[in-house]
């Protein structure tokens, strides 16, 4: 792994992510839900928003200079109102097809277990900004949560054997995976991600969510803060693994601005893990 | 600015004595704007019996804009004479296709391989370029400049605006207004509609205050809802529209090749009966009608 953060690396990363297979649970249920021509809109945006990898490709796609949007589209339903459903039909369709290549795990971080983390963090994400702090749209918040962590996932694809060592070495010290990170490689998952989604030309507030998500102070936006916020809530409920042993908890200023401490939120999530449930038999079938 | 329709026919050709009086040619529609330029929206059938009508002009340039690549829109391409003969010029514009991340070029390589047609591209003596266009960002030629606008249909459908000394019409393509897939007990239901309100306005601000507007009005009324995600409108719909837009004159075309002269006028008329829209005025496309301003 190169440790510089040149376009060498971005181009590499992008490459890397470009072939990245999406979740053969939701490979398997889009190609099912398709084989009807009439399939529901509904079920198949649900399938599509559930799924991190098939989620960043068809905003890289939708957010590219070929289209030059006025305002760039930072969810899938967004997506498909500028698209149509059946080119987000046929996208979701081809990503399946051309990539349903089997998912390298690690023994470190199952994959599934890195899916149930993302999932439970774009759900508390958006509860956090539909009920602490009254956003109607609260869909840009689920889709920070989901793919917060999009650059451990490509490390996880392309680099398993380093990254599972770091996964282990944190869990043995307790520390921050990403202070692990950046001590053997040089560059954190969060701003592998970020590179990546920056490159894709995904919204600002997106990008910069995924890059500052650790790092939430008072200047942060209300996005940055309600995924940070969850990933700490989602940590701290031991829901799935995103190897990051390190969960800490809220800062006053996630405490103030949400109006609330990470204990009053947990109280609050018992619902989670079937929640949780529902959004992954919704990828499953 | 003069309009001249050669193909208003939706879907497949569609000739026979029931078809006489609309035509049977599918989407071509010539445009001659006031600084003297040709540009073709569509290459249906329709273009065929266009070509024939260029030949003392030659040498020509025509401009040819292609709302999308379904085949009634780009299956006369090959039949445009002009490509075949030198010292012409062919611009072909439109959309990149996502879906298998082609350019336009593809269009015509594609219908000119050799098992489909005898002639190869590389055989065409009339010099082509291709420009691939990008949403809202204008193409200029001459005096008139082009906006493409993304409309919904089942594949990227680039809705184009006309403009030409103060001049202006605006043709759909296909297009089906975009409706929301969630119910209103949903809890999507809201944020989706936000966004349909949010994409619909930005393209009334495309369309506002032309002259002329050209929509798709493929169904009744009463048919659409067996035809809902196919990607076409209605006769209200594209009523709805232009009244929205404050267009001065709609002209509806794309009519059901199963649809007789007949019938045509009788949803036509329907249609009018049923809906008091404030556009000034309002009528179908027809082989051969040319608009004038």
């Amino acid at each position: 792994m190169t440790t510089n953060s040149s376009e060498d690396l971005k181009q590499r990363l992008t490459e890397m992510v470009d072939s990245m297979p999406a979740f053969p649970e939701s490979v398997c249920r889009i190609i099912e839900i398709t084989s009807d021509i009439n399939c529901s809109p509904k079920e198949l945006v649900k399938v599509v928003e559930r799924d991190p990898v098939m989620t960043m490709k068809i905003l890289k796609m939708v957010n590219s200079a070929f289209f030059a949007l006025a305002r760039n589209v930072s969810s899938v339903q967004h997506a498909l109102v500028y698209l149509g459903l059946n080119t987000i039909k046929n996208l979701a369709v081809s990503i399946a097809t051309i990539e349903s290549l089997p998912r390298q795990s690690i023994p470190e971080l199952k994959m599934s277990d890195f899916l149930v983390h993302s999932l439970a963090t774009a759900s508390v994400a958006q509860w956090l900004a539909k009920n602490q702090l009254n956003i109607r749209d609260a869909s840009d918040h689920f889709v920070g949560g989901l793919l917060h962590d999009f650059g451990k996932a490509v490390f996880i694809q392309f680099e398993p054997a380093t990254y599972g060592k770091l996964i282990l070495e944190a869990k043995a010290m307790n520390l921050p995976l990403a202070q692990v990170e950046m001590e053997h490689l040089g560059v954190s998952s969060a701003e592998v991600g970020a590179l990546l989604a920056e490159k894709w030309q995904l919204p600002e507030q997106l990008v910069n969510c995924i890059r500052t998500q650790l790092e939430c102070n008072k200047e942060s936006s209300d996005l940055v803060l309600t995924v940070a916020a969850a990933n700490t809530v989602v940590k701290a409920m031991h829901l799935g693994d995103n190897g990051d042993p390190y969960i800490g908890g809220f800062s006053d200023v996630m405490s103030s601005r949400l109006g609330c401490n990470l204990e009053d939120v947990v109280a609050q999530m018992q619902g989670l893990p079937d929640e949780v449930n529902r959004l992954l038999s919704m990828v499953r079938g | 600015m003069k309009v001249t329709f050669w193909g208003v026919r939706g879907s497949i050709p569609s000739p026979g004595p029931k078809t006489v009086r609309y035509g049977g040619n599918t989407t071509c529609i010539e445009v001659r704007t006031d600084d003297g330029q040709l540009i073709i929206l569509d290459a249906g059938t329709g273009i065929f019996p266009l070509s024939q009508t260029l030949f003392s002009e030659f040498p020509l340039h025509a401009h040819i804009f292609n709302t999308h690549p379904h085949w009634d829109h780009i299956q006369g391409l090959p039949f445009f004479i002009p490509l075949f003969v030198p010292n012409n010029r062919a611009t072909i514009y439109g959309a990149y296709d996502p879906i298998t991340q082609n350019s336009i070029e593809e269009i015509l390589r594609v219908q000119l391989q050799y098992r489909f047609f005898p002639i190869r591209e590389c055989e065409l003596n009339a010099k082509i370029d291709y420009v691939s266009l990008r949403e809202s960002e204008k193409a200029t030629i001459g005096e008139v400049s082009i906006t493409p606008v993304l409309l919904n249909h089942p594949v990227v459908n680039f809705g184009y605006r006309i403009d030409c000394r103060g001049k202006s019409l605006f043709f759909t393509g296909d297009f089906e207004s975009p409706y929301n897939i969630y119910d209103p007990e949903d809890d999507e239901f809201e944020m989706y509609q936000s966004l349909l309100d949010q994409k619909e306005a930005q393209v009334l601000e495309q369309i506002h205050g032309v002259d002329l507007l050209i929509a798709d009005s493929s169904y009744t009324e009463a048919e659409y809802p067996a035809k809902k995600g196919w990607g076409h409108g209605t006769f209200q719909s594209c009523m709805k529209l232009a009244e929205k837009a404050e267009a001065k004159q709609l002209i509806l075309t794309h009519h059901e090749p199963t649809r007789s002269d007949d019938a045509l006028e009788a949803a036509f008329q329907e249609a009018m009966e049923n809906y008091t829209a404030d556009v000034p005025e309002i009528a179908l496309a027809r082989e051969g009608l040319s608009l004038e301003w």
